[in-house]
């Protein structure tokens, strides 16, 4: 006990030393002041003038919800700056919903997801750069294919109790996609001002959420053709 | 870096940082002449952990947070400087200055190109002297990088679900479907790029244009292989076939004619060819077209 409260001025006179002496190199770079050590961050205190945590995260509830009704209802019109913070969160908590679901289904593919997600959102983030005049940035492009994948993931809810593998399960998948690349499209085109490419924008699109409608439908294995059956 | 800063988003619509908090002012204010100089020092940059809490000089870490920061953006530079000229980024973007109307027009004289008119493409202003080529919006003629490249990706997944179907699916059939269309369109690029220049074609198109132009036979391709997915008799798979071939062979000779071929009503070229010259332009016209059976039947042999 003695000796941490020693360990605490001595810090905290280290600092002062620092800050004293050193009148042309300040120590304080824009920072939130520290007036413990790093420890203090695992006590109950906290530090002065802390944010909330799920500000400090950057992760709005609301604002999640916001953005997933827009997806889920594609006929409204699209603001334009709707997308603008390229949040993160929601889409990585579509993407992993997708992928429990998947799994509670029987199809453990959490590195087909991770490979078409990574690869797809490349491919149309380089596409989109060379159509537009505008430009647009890698996280926005993840941002809007994870929140335009929650339909799908609505259908990953399906085929954990039903399978998908027949004709019903075909049209609702064909669906998904369909209501999936008319939201991303939608999106796409209005944040990027583009005319008249919407159509182009969607095949590419489409042939992403396609591959994710195949892993929810077919189980794909390797070696093993599951497809088709 | 600079260039994140440039594109990050604009003033967001809810009150919410997305950043960690920026505080300019650490609650308890250090020494008298500070302030100022706290204040002149204020850089925008990520929240740097406090390093004096480690033992280590905080001026020590500033600088070498400093140096981290201009050694990426040293490489960055080296990168742009001998790397960025390769693919000439405004070129290609010229190449996806495509529309709706276009892409449904081209796909339409890809299918049926035996009454499309007139094939020339159309010149267009001359902005600072030169003139270039009308974009693909502009010009139906204008080659254009999407549909090849949709074409491309298309032909890949389509070789996949075949596959799929006939219950011999292995994830390696991707790579080995890619990598067969870019070694035939490699070929394709060089025997039109060989020929050009031992005919000692002048005005030799652009890569991309060939390319372009190469790519288009994926469409045929795609044609044929969606007849095939629903299990027609040999006799209409190869009717389909050989309607592609032709179909793509003729598009393709009237689009290089242009190109290889002079243009004898166009007033900029005064370049003129003999007879025998013209006869082994058309020759090699000729071949190229027939060389397009070859590529589609290795292209459909998934």
């Amino acid at each position: 006990m003695a000796s941490r409260r020693l360990h605490k001025l001595t810090s905290r006179s280290s600092l002062e030393g620092a800050v004293n002496t050193g009148g042309v190199t300040p120590s304080y770079g824009g920072s939130i002041q520290q007036s413990g050590g790093w420890w203090t961050a695992f006590g109950t205190g906290g530090f002065e003038g802390e944010p909330p945590l799920l500000e400090e995260l950057g992760i709005n509830f609301s604002h999640i919800q916001a953005k997933s009704m827009t997806v889920l209802n594609p006929l409204q019109h699209v603001d334009e700056h709707i997308m603008d913070d390229a949040d993160l969160a929601g889409p990585l908590l579509f993407f992993f919903c997708f992928g429990m679901l998947l799994l509670l289904s029987g199809k453990p593919q959490f590195g087909y997801i991770y490979g078409f997600g990574l690869l797809g959102s490349i491919s149309i983030y380089t596409l989109l750069n060379l159509m537009s005049d505008k430009g647009i940035d890698v996280y926005r492009v993840v941002s809007v294919l994870g929140y335009c994948l929650l339909p799908m993931v609505g259908v990953g809810a399906v085929s954990v109790v039903v399978t998908l593998d027949g004709v019903l399960g075909y049209m609702l998948s064909i669906l998904s996609i369909i209501w999936c690349t008319y939201a991303a499209s939608g999106i796409f085109v209005a944040v990027l001002r583009m005319s008249d490419q919407r159509l182009l924008v969607a095949y590419p699109v489409a042939l992403l959420y396609g591959c994710f409608a195949l892993l929810s439908v077919f189980n794909v294995g390797a070696g093993r053709a599951g497809v088709g059956r | 870096m600079s260039s994140y800063y440039s594109r990050s988003p604009p003033p967001l619509q809810h009150p919410v940082p997305t950043h960690p908090a920026f505080i300019p002012e650490p609650p308890s204010t250090p020494g008298p002449g500070s302030p100022p100089q706290g204040y002149h020092r204020y850089q925008p940059q990520p929240h740097i952990p406090d390093f004096a809490a480690w033992g280590m000089n905080d001026s020590t870490a500033q600088f070498g947070m400093q140096l981290g920061q201009s050694a990426v953006a040293a490489g960055h530079e080296y990168v742009q400087k001998n790397f960025g000229g390769f693919i000439p980024l405004s070129h290609l973007k010229h190449h996806f200055n495509v529309s709706n109307s276009y892409v449904m027009k081209k796909l339409q004289i890809l299918f049926f190109p035996w009454r499309h008119r007139p094939w020339s493409r159309r010149v267009r202003r001359s902005e600072a002297g030169h003139t270039e080529w009308q974009p693909p919006r502009d010009d139906i003629n204008s080659p254009d990088l999407y549909i090849p490249l949709m074409a491309f990706v298309t032909y890949i997944l389509i070789s996949a679900l075949q596959t799929g179907l006939q219950d011999r699916f292995h994830p390696q059939i991707l790579g080995a479907s890619a990598s067969r269309a870019l070694v035939v369109l490699l070929l394709d690029l060089l025997f039109v790029k060989g020929g050009c220049y031992l005919l000692n074609v002048q005005s030799s198109s652009q890569v991309t244009d060939l390319v372009a132009y190469g790519g288009y036979k994926f469409v045929g391709v795609i044609l044929t292989l969606l007849t095939g997915l629903v299990n027609p008799s040999r006799t209409i798979y190869l009717l389909v076939f050989s309607y592609a071939f032709a179909a793509n062979a003729f598009f393709l000779l009237r689009s290089l004619r242009s190109v290889v071929l002079p243009d004898l009503s166009s007033t900029t070229t005064p370049v003129t060819v003999s007879h025998a010259q013209r006869k082994r332009r058309i020759t090699f016209l000729f071949l190229e077209a027939v060389m397009q059976v070859i590529y589609m039947g290795i292209l459909i042999r998934v």
